[in-house]
């Protein structure tokens, strides 16, 4: 579509293309870590089997082993269903908790790997107005999570840098013809919704990457456009995976995995941007292993992810960060870990 | 120009768009996507595929509605369609019961979870 309109210069910025934008429903969003006490490895698989054991549906997962943190998305309407229930699963395992709800995601599709892409959405998190409180990537998407009244807000800033092609879905689920039959109008048929009871899942595919760096940075929140200037400066033009979110006091935490090469050219360019700044804490693991496990529908189906951390917790597995969205899980490792993974959870995934 | 021919790929599930473009582009196809039947047929129109791989579960217009749509358009009619279903041999594990057996004017069909180099076969089978 071409827009014949006058516009300033600053409008004529050249937007990068989407293919679309979707929000989800409600979500709650519960951010659980250990209370003041030190992370326990079995922690995660005994905080999702508290979920799948009543069927609930993690819509996103993600997991930092080192501080024992797990952030969970779940449907509002489960969580006020099961919500008792859960928390007596829970309660024994000493956990704080954080709720806010309800919240919404916005899915972004397809990122295509391009950190140009990247480096705009984290922009957004630096918007108080937008309040965006965690980023993570799928294979093609990338989501945001923030208030769910403020879903159609954070669309419209996306837009500013984005366009979206002429007939696009809608953002909003419409439901189809199938829908209405099935449902009998009552909305949406959720194509696998707590319905599996295999005892081994089938997936599309994984796939394990070797030799990544993963770059870590931790900054104030005022810092953001510096820092994503310097990531966008920095000849890193791809992503592997990526996860984001607020950290304490006012600060931002970023992850990266990368090729490893042009991974060291950002960091020393942030460096060398940044001096000896204590605000800033950047931190480079390098031969960091890339595990992923494509879907299908994750997001829809209970206890995939707590079959996965079963799986790994009963092989004594170790995994530096996991994240389950989208349609995937990714799992990151040490150097000679991920073949490890991948074999323990052969007993768990099959590729038909 | 290129010689390439066009495969369009129509499914709400982005991460498995992507998955399929990347296995067609590696067999050397030309892709297009679209996250929804209507989508999908604002794309048929514009680009005129070679092929339609087509998800049945879909918002706005199911595959269902597009692939009837299409093949009683004799303007449409001759692209094939293959859909991606979950029925077979996951009817027990789905709330989705294809249903209860409903035939449609599809070329092929193929089970999810895909198995991707099935899919392939096909793919060209039906080109």
């Amino acid at each position: 579509m071409t827009d014949d309109r006058p516009h300033s210069l600053s409008q004529s910025v050249q937007k990068l293309r989407l293919g679309g934008i979707k929000f989800s429903e409600a979500q709650v969003r519960l951010v659980l870590a250990p209370a003041g006490r030190d992370p326990d490895p079995l922690d995660l698989s005994r905080i999702l089997a508290g979920f799948a054991k009543y069927h609930v549906n993690l819509q996103q997962i993600s997991v930092d082993s080192a501080a024992g943190t797990v952030e969970l998305y779940l449907a509002e309407q489960d969580y006020a269903r099961q919500r008792i229930l859960i928390e007596a699963e829970l309660g024994p395992l000493d956990l704080d908790a954080t709720v806010v709800a309800p919240v919404g995601t916005l899915t972004l599709f397809p990122h295509g790997s391009r950190m140009e892409v990247l480096v705009k959405v984290i922009g957004l998190a630096g918007d108080p107005d937008l309040r965006i409180y965690a980023l993570g990537s799928s294979l093609s998407a990338l989501c945001l999570s923030t208030d769910l009244d403020r879903l159609d807000r954070t669309a419209a800033a996306l837009l500013e840098n984005f366009s979206l092609p002429e007939g696009h879905s809608p953002f909003r689920y419409e439901p189809s013809e199938l829908d209405r039959q099935v449902t009998g109008g009552a909305g949406r048929i959720v194509e696998t919704i707590a319905r599996y009871s295999e005892s081994v899942i089938k997936i599309y595919g994984s796939k394990l990457q070797t030799g990544l760096l993963r770059a870590t940075v931790c900054f104030p929140r005022d810092y953001l456009d510096r820092v994503l200037e310097g990531l966008s400066q920095s000849g890193l033009d791809r992503f592997e995976m990526m996860g984001a979110a607020h950290a304490d006091s006012g600060r931002m935490l970023v992850h990266l995995m990368v090729d490893p090469d042009r991974g060291k050219g950002a960091i020393a360019s942030l460096r060398e941007r940044f001096g000896d700044a204590r605000e800033i804490d950047v931190v480079e693991q390098h031969d960091m292993e890339l595990l992923f496990f494509h879907g299908p529908h994750f997001q829809d189906r209970y206890g995939v992810m707590c079959a996965a951390a079963a799986a790994l917790a009963k092989a004594s597995i170790r995994f530096t960060c996991a994240a389950c969205t989208g349609t995937g899980i990714h799992l990151v490792a040490e150097r000679g870990v991920g073949g490890k993974m991948l074999e323990a959870l052969g007993d768990v995934f099959v590729v038909p | 120009m290129s010689d390439q021919q066009l495969i369009l790929v129509v499914d709400d599930d982005t991460d498995l768009v992507e998955a399929l473009a990347m296995k067609l582009e590696s067999e050397n196809f030309a892709v297009a996507k679209a996250y929804d039947g209507i989508e999908g047929f604002d794309k048929i129109k514009e680009q005129r595929p070679a092929l339609i791989i087509l998800d049945v579960m879909m918002p706005r217009k199911d595959g269902y509605q597009l692939c009837d749509e299409l093949k009683n358009d004799d303007n449409y009619k001759d692209i094939p369609i293959v859909l991606l279903t979950a029925v077979a041999d996951a009817v027990n594990s789905t709330n989705y019961t294809h249903m209860g057996g409903k035939t449609t004017l599809a070329d092929d069909y193929v089970p999810k979870p895909i198995d991707l180099d099935k899919l392939m076969e096909i793919v060209k089978d039906n080109l």
